[in-house]
């Protein structure tokens, strides 16, 4: 039995949606809004834009933020610092690795026990890290292809994404939320064989990124989507605290791996890719997805160099304890503390205060850099077409997890 | 580029403390009272000898040891200048209203996100804040969650929140 879906228009529909930061009121002769979300799959998460358009152009963005609000910050107050990491996981749920990193270290400079952590501890970190750096810019580059109509790459990178995470269940146990990373250590040596087939998959990758270049770069339509298209001029990007690859994108060269050389990146040969407005102007969406890739290439140097260190001076030995090192009582010293540290996305820093009596913080903030990234938003869609939103919201690369926390 | 130690000079006029360079917490502390926060934390922007363009955070802190005090963090760095600075300021909570504060939107546009947040999770009103709405939390949520005393409301819209 077939039943027709009759959509009928109530006027106080638009009341009762709530919040709504504009109303029919606002609205030109003609004009219409439309709610984008929370529940759209090229929101990347619970994100709700609400855009005023005239006909197909945008007067307007709002976006309303907070479904995913998990209280990250009040939670982290009730918590002793090792068990916080659980939770750090759960921000940026497509790159934990790189947050339980940035957090590590940072409780470790604030404890003061950097000097003790063993040169293997910090490889396998970074090597870590950058695996799930590879695998969160594969989501990042895939479904925001897949966002503007190519559908190829977001399935051959979900295929080579497959391939880190297996190795970093195989590490850590979990696919997504590792809590591998510990303060002072690491949960496990890496397993057996893991440098092997590590080095295995680097090799098979690196034709395949540069096959995904060929196709998704250098494609026509691609370009044509989003050369010259949500531009961010340097100093905007600056003035709205962009970071990572967004404020690469518009030319400046700023890597917290680089510039402060914390961890053991100091060590480590890799170029910052900067975005040069090669396809339309710099800043651009284009730069945003090129500067990605190019740092997928930067990844699997520094992997290489990593790799190099654990088979060599780094080796595994029988007396070699992950753990050694992990204080079993983390009480800092009483004052404030702010550390900051580099995820795919952008600057993660921890900003904490305590009492130097509890073993929980009295503060914990997260700046995370998705909240900011997300903030330019509203600026830079105005005078597009609505499809060009779908196009700029993509490439910010949005983890709601991280926006609301 | 590694963190700058020197501090350049702030002319007399604007009154502040300087509380020492720490590389640990954030880089040059200074305190400074709320009503000559923007002075300051504007002079911090525009000066050539500071030019902290970037503004990492603005966060908010309700102080354990007197409960009656509100502090905001304002950390930020210049990305020429090498350097980098914590600013704070406190203020006692008043009762009744939200607890006022300089907005500084206007000089920093991240700000305005972070102060929307701080605002609604504290309690506090950015004054010239072009957008006040919560961000977070829904438009009827009661209570201020990160203030320490905070306390749970029993239901919202007809769902159970409290469980023991």
């Amino acid at each position: 039995m077939s039943r027709t879906i009759q959509y009928e228009y109530i006027p106080g529909n638009l009341e009762r949606s709530e919040p709504a930061a504009r109303t029919e009121a606002d609205l030109a002769e003609g004009g219409f809004l439309i709610n984008l979300g929370p529940q759209h799959p090229s929101t990347h998460g619970v994100l709700r834009l609400e855009v005023v358009l005239d006909g197909e152009l945008v007067l307007d963005v709002v976006p309303h933020i907070g479904y995913l609000h998990r209280c990250f910050e009040k939670h982290a107050e009730a918590l002793p610092f090792n068990q916080i990491i659980p939770y750090i996981d759960r921000m940026d749920y497509i790159a934990a690795m790189n947050s339980e990193h940035v957090y590590a270290m940072a409780m470790e400079n604030w404890l003061g026990i950097k000097q003790d952590i063993h040169p293997r501890v910090e490889f396998i970190r970074i090597l870590v890290a950058e695996l799930n750096r590879l695998a969160s810019h594969f989501v990042a580059i895939g479904t925001y292809g897949m966002d503007i109509g190519a559908f190829t790459p977001f399935l051959w990178l979900m295929r080579d994404r497959e391939h880190i995470l297996r190795m970093l269940e195989w590490v850590s146990g979990a696919r997504m939320l590792y809590n591998y990373i510990w303060i002072g250590g690491l949960f496990y040596d890496i397993p057996i064989g893991f440098e092997e087939r590590v080095s295995e998959f680097t090799a098979y990758l690196k034709p395949k990124l540069s096959e995904l270049e060929d196709l998704l770069l250098n494609n026509t339509i691609f370009i044509q989507r989003t050369a010259g298209i949500g531009v961010i001029p340097r100093g905007l990007a600056v003035n709205y605290g962009l970071t990572g690859p967004m404020l690469r994108a518009s030319g400046i060269c700023f890597d917290h791996r680089k510039t402060e050389g914390y961890s053991l990146y100091s060590e480590m040969d890799f170029e910052i890719p900067i975005g040069k407005g090669e396809q339309g102007k710099t800043g651009d969406c284009w730069d945003r997805t090129y500067v990605r890739v190019r740092e997928c290439f930067e990844s699997l140097k520094i992997i290489g160099q990593c790799l190099e260190k654990l088979k060599g001076p780094c080796k595994r030995t029988p007396e070699f304890d992950p753990q050694k090192a992990c204080p079993k009582k983390i009480r800092p010293a009483a004052g404030d503390y702010f550390f900051r540290g580099e995820t795919p996305r952008g600057e993660l820093a921890f900003f904490m205060t305590a009492d130097g009596k509890s073993d929980v913080p009295l503060r914990l903030k997260a700046r995370a850099p998705s909240f900011s990234n997300l903030s330019v938003l509203p600026e830079i869609s105005k005078g597009h077409l609505l499809a060009d939103l779908i196009a700029i919201v993509g490439s910010i690369d949005l983890v709601m997890g991280e926006v609301d926390r | 580029m590694p963190m700058s130690a020197s501090f350049p000079e702030i002319p007399r006029h604007i009154s502040f403390e300087y509380l020492g360079f720490n590389a640990l917490a954030g880089g040059h502390q200074l305190r400074v009272l709320p009503e000559n926060s923007r002075e300051l934390l504007s002079h911090l922007l525009r000066d050539s000898s500071f030019w902290c363009d970037y503004l990492i955070s603005v966060s908010g802190e309700h102080l354990i040891a007197e409960m009656e005090k509100i502090r905001i963090h304002y950390h930020m760095s210049s990305y020429t200048r090498g350097i980098q600075i914590h600013v704070w300021t406190e203020k006692t909570i008043s009762t009744g209203e939200r607890t006022k504060f300089f907005s500084v939107s206007d000089l920093w546009k991240t700000a305005a996100w972070h102060e929307r947040e701080c605002a609604e999770l504290f309690g506090l009103e950015f004054e010239n804040h072009p957008n006040p709405a919560n961000l977070l939390l829904p438009n009827d949520w009661e209570g201020y969650p990160l203030r320490k005393d905070y306390r749970q409301q029993e239901s919202y819209h007809g769902i159970k929140l409290k469980y023991e």
